[in-house]
């Protein structure tokens, strides 16, 4: 296990490495001059004075030079500052890596709490008009644009009733009932899209698990379904699950750019959609950076989980 | 993983001669429909949408760009079944012509897709090795990016001068390359068990090439699972278009794409004039859901065990 | 371009047209006072100028002061306005800090001649002693935020001075203060003189613009650097804070020293809080469900609005905003074709339906509104503008006719009787949420080009990786291009950075346009003493452009913004343009009736 788990971490840095290189060289590669954009909507700088800003943002050295540039400042804390609006980018990560962070979250939780249970009923139930109307309603959830589900949810209940989301978002810890209110939507939205996927995957471990010789065993002993199923078969059927959870952050992140910016939520999606916009390389290299890491290190947690859940399995 | 010869298809094709072709696939076709409901309206579906898309001229009522401003924002009508949008064109013939950005962007990112990962999962799978860990390492790297964020950086890195040729396959390709790196993933797993499999012995100790081997055992039993993953990656290509529309670097006007539609106009007047957003979506809606229901049923007919079939 | 939002809007029960609105205001109907204590017109007359500040509030109108306004913003993109990102920067400006002068407001709509009226703002006093001086007198109760690092302490001459040298340092704005030579603080603490290097007949209207002179204190910059940290100013409201995209709270200035005709300070509300709301239907929603005041609103979905909120005030906008075709500068520079030869583009110009346009874009409840632009936008005002359709056009106006059966001839004199392919491309973001008819006509103007056998093939680009700096800045694309021209405040800067010279005053130039004879109309009329001889001799270039069509004007769309009706009548600065200059021009003069002070 131990031996495992040291080969796995040390798996782990080369990929964080190959991880910067791309995200430095992502950025790198967008066309559009910064220094045009940074310097004014309206601005006829000399080619003297576009230089010299070059200059002033590192932007005139060689690549390489750059890079390790940017590794030894983000290895010591530094994560760069806008180029537009000045501020460190370590502050606005700060502010609003929580609130991404508890959205993800919370969509993570209703998703679950919705396609575990229907995805173990689906699977006792197979064939029944439960087991379609389950995978149908699955299906169905992850077919509708998250965008289009969040401007439905915005305007129907304004047209029926004057109802509006709340205006402003309020931390947690200022406001919780207000927090999660605002929150509650989007992340039930993003619940959805995951909770198909998950349902599924739930669904087809459980009857996998419920065909084993044990469950067999199980039944013939003349337990209760409820006691085969909970005692014997879901603790073995979740543990899969858990690997699906842990691969669904990336959609979370991609769901969270969308649904932050049409309720307004002040997260990483959307300070990344604004800088990717506003060709603000240092942000967006820092926040393609953090969010690769947590991803990659949400893998090597998942897998080292799922290794000491079930010793059976070994990576080739 | 079983090979061919053991899924139910197999077996049921094993036992019909193969003499009338047409007739044994029609009668294939015929059996699943009643095995699979769903998934054979899942398929029609699919069908349906491509038949769209190839036919959009002919069965469209007006031209995708045939603007009448004096009839701009209307909701359905005998002239426009669908109603107009802002600049008074005919959504249904848009919907249509729409069809057309769809299925070549979702079917061109599948085939690429579908290509890279076979390519790279089989590999890897088969021979292991130093290949195999150095293509880990690079799916790894390549899955921990958010394809949205991927997908964005990409396509507004090459065509932010956008035309339509430009823009599209930007899209198509970063789309298939990321979509491939999961797929990569699973095909690599089939490859693994089907190496292990005893016919696969056999073959290598009768001395049978490597080639052979995987081109007569490895590659067929891949294929199953290349086309389920086909069917859900199509669903998500066409999800994908349309998410990349709403951040803005969607397929250019006056172009149609159901995405475009859904994310610009539409939910931009949703509130007053609903219909320009509601067919693009429901065709969105739509042709994912069948796409899944189709790959779905698929993979509950050509491997049982993947999904606990009976 | 600003996301600016009108907060105080005009009461109209029933569709008004324009022009009989006009009317009204100049009869003194309606009971809207148009109290302006700024002496009339003569900003060019030697002498002095407004000795009191302008109050539009009369006997009538009864402000309550305190209370909270809600609204919204977007988000900045940075905050120090002599080096501003977008022109977002500068509405922020307004609130925060002061011009010399500023325009003059009023509620209700303000009389055609009175639209970028400049009136005082720091400036109490301004002598005129010879056509190239301009002596500025400080208001001696203007005093800076009472916050660090200013305290409370007086504005004095040196602040102005201080902050004139930073503005030509940094600003991308600087060449619209070319004509000042020299700007001296002396004799005393209040009186700033600027020199020019030639009389500027609009100097005053000039420096009241809300993209240039912004007096920031030589303290902030000493201390942070620059503005982008912290903003304080001497302006009537105080920045409580900025959290990035979720809101600005800006807090009165206590000590503000603009007054109402009656002796109470402005502003009247306590707090002004705008919400960062990014998605339009949110907005929307928002506004229905009573939680923001005001919103500016998508034409077309106005009449939807109104149907949730049947007591919304509606404030129609004529902005100072040209929209027009550009073409590719080789036609120019190189003389090639097709855009080389005038009967292409006078073609060009006859195949855009104008008047279809404007329809298309308008609220449904309106059966007219929108003008058409020559250079010079409709929004500054009929004494600036010549409009195209009037008489005094005079032959050229036959240009701006759509006339699909001409144009076809003049093409086809042209050699190009088979037509023929190019490109038009446009900016896909930014303008798209705030002018909502830009893309509608961007994606119009195919289908009006394919008629006199132009196949267009539209080309979206990125505002801000593409179209700003490659297009729009430098001309650098191939066809045609459709494009907004930055909002100026006199038609002399409209006219002077589109035909001179590029990189020689000819900031917007793009296409390079070179014609000699022009150049030296400009460059004449520039240093012209009397405002009536240069308006005339404005128009006359007027005129000629619409005669060569070196770019194709487009529309001057009406923008709509919808209000609750809590308190002070609609405001209106500058005209209908619905102002960036909102602090002082808007948002002082507003208040809150006692019912609906607390959010």
């Amino acid at each position: 296990m131990g031996k495992y788990i040291l080969r796995r971490l040390l798996l782990v840095v080369p990929t964080i490495i190959g991880v910067t290189i791309l995200v430095f060289l992502l950025i790198r590669l967008m066309p559009g001059d910064v220094v045009q954009q940074i310097s004014g909507e309206t601005a006829f700088l000399t080619e003297e004075q576009r230089q010299e800003l070059r200059e002033e943002l590192g932007l005139d050295r060689p690549m390489l030079q750059q890079y390790f540039v940017w590794m030894s400042k983000t290895l010591r804390g530094d994560l760069g500052t806008s180029l537009q609006t000045k501020v460190a980018v370590r502050t606005e990560l700060k502010n609003r890596f929580p609130v991404t962070a508890e959205l993800g979250l919370l969509a993570l939780l209703l998703s679950l709490c919705v396609s575990l249970p229907i995805g173990v009923l689906a699977a006792i139930r197979q064939d029944t008009a439960l087991d379609y109307v389950a995978r149908s309603g699955a299906i169905a959830f992850l077919s509708i644009p998250s965008f289009w589900m969040g401007t439905l949810v915005i305007v129907l209940p304004n047209k029926w009733w004057g109802w509006a989301p709340p205006l402003m978002y309020k931390d947690l810890w200022v406001d919780p009932l207000e927090n999660l209110y605002t929150l509650i939507i989007p992340a039930a939205i993003m619940g959805m899209a995951l909770s198909g996927t998950v349902m599924r995957m739930t669904r087809a471990q459980m009857l996998e698990v419920l065909r084993q010789d044990y469950v067999r065993t199980a039944w013939s002993k003349g337990l209760r379904e409820r006691t085969v199923v909970t005692r014997h078969a879901i603790k073995n059927a979740f543990i899969p699950v858990v690997t699906i959870v842990g691969l669904q952050i990336p959609v979370v992140v991609a769901g969270a750019v969308i649904l932050e910016s049409i309720f307004g939520i002040p997260g990483i999606g959307r300070y990344l959609l604004f800088s990717i916009n506003a060709l603000d390389y240092p942000v967006v290299q820092a926040l393609n950076l953090i969010i690769a890491l947590v991803i990659v290190l949400t893998n090597l947690a998942v897998d080292v989980t799922y290794a000491y859940l079930d010793p059976r399995i070994r990576y080739g | 993983m079983a090979s061919v010869g053991q899924t139910e298809v197999g077996e049921y094709l094993a036992l019909r001669p193969a003499r009338k072709p047409l007739a044994g696939v029609l009668a294939a076709l015929w059996w699943f429909a009643r095995r699979k409901p769903l998934g054979a309206m899942g398929g029609v579906i699919v069908v349906v949408m491509i038949v769209v898309a190839i036919s959009a001229p002919w069965i469209a009522p007006y031209w995708y760009d045939d603007q009448s401003w004096g009839e701009a924002m209307q909701g359905p009508s005998l002239r426009h079944p669908f109603g107009t949008d802002d600049l008074g064109r005919d959504m249904l013939s848009r919907v249509v012509y729409g069809a057309r950005v769809s299925v070549v962007i979702g079917f061109s990112a599948v085939a690429i897709s579908a290509v890279v990962a076979t390519f790279m999962g089989v590999i890897s799978g088969y021979y292991g090795g130093r290949f195999d860990t150095l293509f880990q390492r690079l799916v790894d790297i390549w899955m921990s990016f958010p394809a949205l964020v991927l997908l964005i950086t990409i396509v507004s890195t090459f065509s932010r001068g956008g035309v339509f040729w430009h823009r599209v396959s930007a899209i198509i390709i970063v789309l298939g390359i990321i979509m491939a790196a999961g797929s990569s993933r699973v095909i690599r797993g089939a490859a693994i068990s089907v190496k292990n499999n005893q016919y696969v012995e056999a073959a290598r100790c009768i001395g049978a090439s490597d080639a052979r081997i995987l081109a007569q055992h490895v590659l067929p039993n891949v294929f199953a699972v290349i086309i389920i993953l086909a069917t859900v990656q199509l669903g998500a290509a066409i999800l994908a278009e349309s998410s990349i529309s709403f951040l803005g670097w969607g397929v250019p006007p006056p172009f149609p794409s159901w995405g475009q539609m859904l994310s610009n106009k539409g939910i931009l007047f949703m509130r007053a004039h609903p219909w320009i957003a509601v067919w693009p979506g429901l065709a969105i809606a739509l042709s994912v859901y069948g796409f899944n229901m189709l790959g779905d049923a698929l993979r509950d007919v050509l491997d049982p065990r993947l999904r606990g079939g009976r | 371009m600003a996301d600016s939002n009108g907060y105080w809007h005009r009461f109209h029960t029933r569709r008004i047209s324009r022009r009989r609105a006009l009317q009204a205001a100049a009869l003194g109907g309606a009971g809207l006072a148009t109290a302006a204590i700024a002496c009339g017109g003569g900003e060019e007359e030697e002498g002095v100028v407004g000795e009191a500040t302008a109050s539009p509030v009369s006997d009538e109108l009864k402000p309550t002061p305190g209370g909270t306004y809600v609204g919204t913003m977007a988000d900045l993109y940075n905050m120090d306005p002599h080096r501003p990102i977008a022109f977002l920067t500068h509405v922020f400006a307004s609130w925060i800090y002061s011009r010399l002068m500023r325009y003059a407001s009023t509620y209700g709509e303000l009389p055609e001649e009175r639209w970028y009226e400049a009136v005082p703002e720091l400036a109490q006093k301004v002598e005129n002693p010879d056509p190239q001086t301009y002596i500025f007198t400080l208001n001696p109760e203007a005093k800076w935020h009472n916050v660090d690092p200013t305290f409370g302490r007086q504005v004095t001459a040196e602040d102005v001075v201080f902050s004139y040298n930073r503005y030509q340092e940094l600003s991308p704005q600087a060449v619209d203060m070319a004509m000042v030579d020299s700007v001296t603080a002396g004799p005393d603490d209040l009186t700033v003189t600027f020199k020019l290097k030639h009389p500027f007949a609009l100097f005053l209207t000039r420096i009241a613009s809300y993209q240039d002179l912004w007096i920031l204190p030589p303290e902030l910059i000493e201390a942070d650097g620059d503005a982008e940290k912290r903003a304080v100013g001497s302006g009537p409201f105080m920045l409580g804070h900025y959290n990035r995209s979720v809101d600005f709270e800006f807090l009165k200035n206590p000590d503000y020293f603009e007054h109402d005709q009656y002796g109470n300070r402005v502003p009247y509300i306590d707090v002004l809080r705008l919400i960062v709301i990014p998605d339009p239907n949110a907005v929307i929603s928002q506004f229905i469900a009573k939680k923001i005041y005001g919103i500016t609103c998508q034409p077309r979905l106005v009449s939807e609005v109104l149907d949730s909120v049947p007591d919304a005030r509606i404030n129609r906008m004529l902005r100072n905003l040209t929209s027009f075709i550009y073409f590719q500068d080789s036609s120019f520079v190189k003389d090639e074709g097709p855009f080389n030869d005038v009967r292409v583009r006078r073609a060009v110009s006859m195949a855009v339906d104008r008047d279809g346009l404007l329809a298309l874009v308008r609220a449904p409840i309106d059966d007219e509104g929108g003008e058409w632009c020559n250079i010079v936008p409709a929004g500054l005002g009929k004494q600036w503008w010549l409009d195209p359709k009037s008489p005094e056009m005079g032959e050229p106006a036959k240009w701006y006719k759509y006339d699909v059966a001409e144009a076809k001839k003049l093409m086809e004199a042209a050699g190009y009787a088979d037509g023929f392919d190019t490109r038009l491309h446009f900016s896909s973001t930014i303008y798209t949420n705030i002018i909502p008819y830009y893309p509608v006509v961007a994606e119009a103007l195919p289908n009006l080009m394919r008629e006199i056998g132009i196949n267009v093939t539209l080309v979206p680009e990125d505002y801000i990786g593409q179209y700003m700096p490659e297009t729009y800045s430098k001309g650098k694309f191939d066809g045609m291009a459709w494009g907004l021209l930055s909002n100026f405040t006199d038609a002399l800067a409209y006219l002077s950075n589109s035909f001179l010279p590029f990189g020689e005053g000819g900031g917007r130039n793009m296409s390079k346009v070179r014609d000699d004879q022009l150049i030296a109309d400009i460059e004449e009329a520039t240093p012209e003493p009397d405002v009536e001889v240069l308006r005339t001799k404005l128009l006359d270039i007027q005129r000629y452009i619409s005669d060569q069509m070196y770019y194709v004007p487009g529309i001057n769309a009406i923008d709509y913004a919808l209000g609750h009706p809590y308190g002070s009548p609609t405001m209106n600065s500058t005209g209908p343009s619905g102002g960036y200059g909102l602090g002082t021009e808007t948002s002082m003069w507003g208040w809150l009736d006692p019912e609906h002070q607390n959010p």
